[in-house]
């Protein structure tokens, strides 16, 4: 790959940015104009291609997950499969804006039917700082281009010109970032969950990041304080954005949650509420907006002193006794454990008080040998807020799953 | 390992984490007297689900509040075909 000019690589293809704007897969040929298509490929490269054509063109582009294809595609969608097309050099024609394109996303779906949400390529780049100082930054995707957090980093490279190092989607963590560690990127985009188990990674203290950002679930303190001790030079922002509202904003203090003036004073112009205890945010051009423009997030917030601090999904909500109880919480606690290093907490159905929680934790190397589940448990009961936070039972594994979004698999 | 003892264990396990005293586990001992609440039988119930592989309160008709600690070992006790083997 050459270095002189900024460019996209996957495992199959490595384009830079004037030729991807070019339409180098020939994609207007391929579809007709306002057309409806899917596209099921999980390569950044011809996702990147595939916005810079299709955008203006298609009148729906279906970017379907590898996971989500069953139930998604019909035998009315025309489906592109990256399989079957070839790069070429592009055309030198200008690639005229002659409709508005859906682009439709699918979430995660981890309770069942992934859900499909259409934004505009303008309401998926709304955190994307343009003039923001990129420098020599070398980002890396960790994830499937197709989905939310995976988009936000394609966009932002699209936009500032950046050079991309994509990963294989599917390869073990451990491979990918290794992958991005020997093609010298130094800015990542991933998860909480992710960035706990590459700070388990042996080769990443070593990792000359200089840009670090998390997204797609709750940052909690720990995580920030760990990131910051591994890699004290390196720029370190929590954005929030999601699958709902398209994107949102961004926090650079290396502080948990969001600064509460951001309700009255609406970073980068996004206005947010807090209504019922949930976060809405200004978001007109969604499909779930209501008639003020305002859509929920579906994330659940608190104001502690300066700070609003996310406590988790409206829907994760787990009821227990009557109590109600978000696996989040319990999760960040146990990851204050001093030899827990990672936590997933999920509801258990049961016939006296409706749901109670089981645990599954990782514990860190060199654990205290008495460390045990039933240590675990004394140990919530003393640091939590009430009984219902006790998990009832805390499994203890080598690894814990992540989705192919990177979040934990509940 | 009988059930009866599985739920002695069990029982005696969440007392020690819950730091209180652990009974005499006797038919007739009434088990909110022991400071169990209903959280804790909860949680015994779902631990006892993992070792035995089966709830015989969600596989009861009818709820059935055991009040004594010999109705609770006949309720797990009655659907004992269900255990895992």
């Amino acid at each position: 790959m050459s270095t002189s000019t900024p460019a996209i690589s996957s495992r199959s293809w490595t384009v830079d940015h004037d030729t991807l704007r070019r339409d180098p897969f020939d994609l207007r040929a391929r579809v007709a104009r306002d057309a409806e298509v899917a596209l099921l490929t999980t390569d950044a490269v011809f996702v990147a291609a595939a916005l810079c054509a299709l955008d203006g063109w298609a009148a729906a582009v279906h970017l379907v997950p590898r996971d989500a294809a069953d139930a998604v595609l019909t035998p009315s969608l025309d489906v592109i499969r990256d399989e079957a097309v070839t790069l070429g050099s592009g055309t030198d024609r200008e690639l005229e804006a002659v409709t508005s394109t859906r682009w439709v996303i699918y979430t995660s779906g981890t309770t069942g039917t992934p859900k499909p949400i259409s934004h505009s390529v303008a309401s998926l780049s709304r955190t994307i700082n343009p003039t923001g100082a990129q420098g020599e930054l070398v980002w890396g995707l960790l994830y499937d281009p197709n989905r939310m957090a995976g988009l936000q980093v394609l966009l932002q490279c699209l936009v500032t010109r950046s050079p991309l190092v994509a990963a294989d989607t599917y390869a073990p963590l451990i491979q990918r970032v290794e992958h991005l560690i020997e093609s010298g990127v130094t800015a990542l985009s991933a998860t909480p969950t992710l960035w706990r188990q590459i700070l388990q990674i042996p080769r990443a203290a070593q990792w000359p990041l200089r840009q670090i950002t998390l997204g797609g679930e709750i940052a909690d303190q720990p995580v920030l304080n760990g990131l910051t001790r591994t890699y004290p030079d390196a720029r370190i922002v929590h954005v929030f954005a999601s699958t709902e509202t398209g994107a949102a904003f961004s926090v650079r203090d290396r502080r948990a949650g969001f600064p509460v003036d951001y309700l009255t004073n609406p970073p980068r112009g996004i206005s947010l509420d807090i209504r019922d205890g949930i976060l809405f945010v200004h978001s007109p051009g969604v499909s779930a907006a209501g008639e003020d423009g305002f859509a929920s997030t579906g994330d659940r917030v608190e104001v502690v002193d300066d700070r609003v601090m996310f406590r988790g999904r409206q829907t994760g909500v787990v009821n227990i006794g009557g109590t109600n109880v978000w696996p989040e919480e319990v999760e960040s606690l146990l990851r204050d454990h001093p030899d827990i290093a990672e936590a997933a907490v999920e509801a258990r159905a049961n016939a006296m008080v409706g749901n109670l929680l089981a645990a599954t934790v990782v514990l860190k190397d060199d654990p205290n040998p008495e460390t045990t589940g039933k240590t675990i448990r004394s140990w919530v009961r003393q640091h939590a807020a009430s009984n219902t936070h006790v998990p009832a039972t805390v499994r203890i594994v080598d690894a814990i799953e992540t989705s192919p979004a990177g979040k934990l698999k509940r | 390992m009988n059930i009866r003892q599985r739920i002695v264990e069990t029982l005696t396990e969440i007392f020690e984490e819950d730091e209180l005293e652990v009974p005499a586990f006797d038919d007739d001992l009434v088990l909110l007297e022991t400071g169990l609440d209903s959280l804790g039988f909860a949680v015994l119930v779902t631990r006892l689900e993992d070792e035995l592989g089966y709830d015989p309160f969600a596989l009861l008709a009818e709820p059935v509040y055991p009040v004594k600690f010999g109705e609770l070992v006949e309720v797990y006790e009655r659907f004992a075909s269900h255990a895992r083997t």
